[in-house]
């Protein structure tokens, strides 16, 4: 039986499925600040970077840009209008986003809908954050826990990886490979944080944090920023923009945590959802992807997650990777960019940079890094909570 | 969460829904995690503080404030349906299979306070 929650949430993306069908919005202009370990560069430089890398890229004016959506989760009350001010007081709509890991994927989403609705032409994405105090409003909730670490996610993910490796009766080397594959696509990624390549042995080697999950298996804490600019059709007219290098979001779906049963995790649940959704809206299956970029703050996430998006069946996901099929020139590239293990996640951006990631991919920019025949992606991520956004997006060709 | 009985057990409190008669935990939820009924048209409901430990893993770093590690955690099944993490008083993960009943007991936390922890329940007995 479908779950009630379940059944409400197909209905609402289905709605922004039309609203997105209907309505047809693009993303015209990407821009990124590399991600870093914390430094003393301001916010505002990070985020000022990407804008005016975007704009440039979407070969636009500021003043055109009639509404922006911000996502930042340490920074602070306010961060869009003290950043974006330096750019010129246009008087344009200025709205913070924070979802925790996904805030990014939350701005990146009400910049669609706005553009879809009709309310902006030319709407502004960025993604902007610096390693804060991290207090969670789930450490204030007045509830007590049987453990100080319930709501520490490395400790909930390494409790999956012992269920899942044990399952499938599988060495911890199936899921080290996952940070070996990601750690490599970083290498030849400009924006990524960690440029290094890593050995399996490197991996395993490295300090354990908990559970089997090694340091080089977990995020790094870090900075940057992601801009993206979003576009409808008619402004893409009048623009006289390249249509060949727009790239169309053909679903945007956002869902949040069910229970989870006896036979199916809330986390894969959550994944599986969200994902399905986002096929339904952009009338596509699991075998049209030719990438995506997926929330692997852990290695074992993507193993977990790949198998819940259907790119391959249950307790296939750690073959999926030792074959080759999600390497990039493999049969769908995850993580290309490096992902969150080897990019980095400095929580804001990180889902915008996806965005932009898919983009560079689609377009045939991704030098050093390309994805043969790269045409559609899914940008996937999870938030503290926890909360789905799933986003697919296409080359204009694919789509017109 | 939890209170010691006289025998110095430890039991496990729970909000029984007033409505679908099904239970939450804490027994100060705000509401029926399974129909969304408020607390207040629940009661609560003391349960033995025994659990069925799904899986294990040590802690090896020190990711929260109020323990260091190494430290074991486990994820308890509590009643049906509800799993929570939980700390194991234990020295190591040997001994620790899943499947196996663990129960709560009262460990010492200084000026005259005490934390719920779990341990094998023959060791407890």
């Amino acid at each position: 039986m479908t779950h009630p929650y379940q059944a409400g949430e197909v209905q609402r993306a289905a709605s922004a499925g039309r609203l997105l069908r209907e309505n047809p919005v693009y993303v015209i202009g990407i821009g990124m600040h590399r991600y870093q370990f914390a430094s003393d560069t301001p916010y505002v430089q990070l985020g000022l970077t990407a804008v005016r890398e975007a704009l440039a890229d979407a070969g636009l004016a500021w003043p055109q840009v009639q509404s922006a959506y911000v996502g930042t989760s340490a920074i602070g009350m306010a961060t869009g209008r003290v950043m974006l001010r330096h750019l010129g007081s246009t008087g344009l709509a200025v709205t913070q986003v924070e979802s925790a890991s996904a805030s990014g994927s939350a701005a990146f989403r009400q910049a669609c809908l706005d553009v879809a609705s009709g309310e902006s032409d030319i709407a502004l994405a960025v993604g902007v954050d610096k390693p804060g105090d991290s207090r969670r409003a789930a450490d204030k909730d007045g509830l007590g826990r049987l453990s100080p670490s319930a709501n520490v996610p490395a400790v909930k993910f390494a409790l999956m990886a012992r269920e899942y490796l044990e399952r499938y009766r599988l060495p911890v080397e199936a899921m080290a490979q996952v940070a070996v594959k990601n750690h490599g696509n970083a290498a030849l990624n400009p924006y990524a944080q960690f440029r290094k390549p890593r050995t399996l042995e490197q991996v395993l080697a490295s300090p354990k944090v908990v559970g089997d999950l090694t340091v080089q298996q977990c995020c790094p804490r870090g900075e940057g920023a992601a801009a993206v600019i979003i576009a409808s059709g008619t402004a893409l007219e009048r623009l006289g923009y390249a249509k060949p290098r727009a790239v169309r979001v053909l679903a945007s779906v956002a869902t949040s945590e069910t229970l989870g049963s006896e036979t199916e995790s809330a986390a894969h649940a959550l994944v599986r959802v969200s994902t399905q959704a986002a096929y339904a809206q952009a009338g596509i299956g699991a075998s049209d992807l030719d990438l995506v970029e997926l929330h692997e703050a852990f290695s074992i996430e993507e193993l977990i997650y790949t198998e819940a998006m259907g790119l391959c069946a249950p307790g296939e996901g750690a073959a999926l990777v030792a074959e080759g099929a999600s390497a990039i020139g493999g049969r769908c590239a995850v993580n290309a960019s490096g992902g969150l293990l080897g990019m980095g996640h400095p929580i804001g951006p990180t889902g915008v940079g996806q965005i932009a990631e898919i983009t560079r991919q689609i377009r045939g920019e991704a030098h050093g890094r390309q994805h043969p025949g790269a045409r559609v992606g899914l940008a996937h991520m999870i938030g503290l909570g926890s909360v789905a956004f799933a986003h697919v997006l296409a080359g204009w060709r694919d789509t017109a | 969460m939890y209170i010691q009985e006289d025998d110095g057990a430890l039991r496990l409190l729970f909000l029984q829904c007033g409505q679908c008669g099904r239970l939450s935990f804490p027994a100060s939820s705000y509401g029926c995690r399974h129909c969304g009924a408020p607390s207040e048209a629940g009661s609560v409901v003391r349960r033995p503080g025994l659990a069925r430990l799904r899986r294990a893993v040590t802690v090896h770093q020190n990711l929260s404030p109020g323990l260091a590690a190494p430290y074991v955690v486990g994820e308890l099944e509590l009643a049906p349906g509800i799993v929570e993490e939980a700390v194991l008083d234990v020295p190591d993960e040997q001994g620790l299979t899943p499947g196996m009943t663990v129960r709560a007991v009262a460990r010492d936390a200084g000026e005259g306070r005490y934390v719920c922890r779990f341990v094998p329940a023959e060791e407890a007995a």
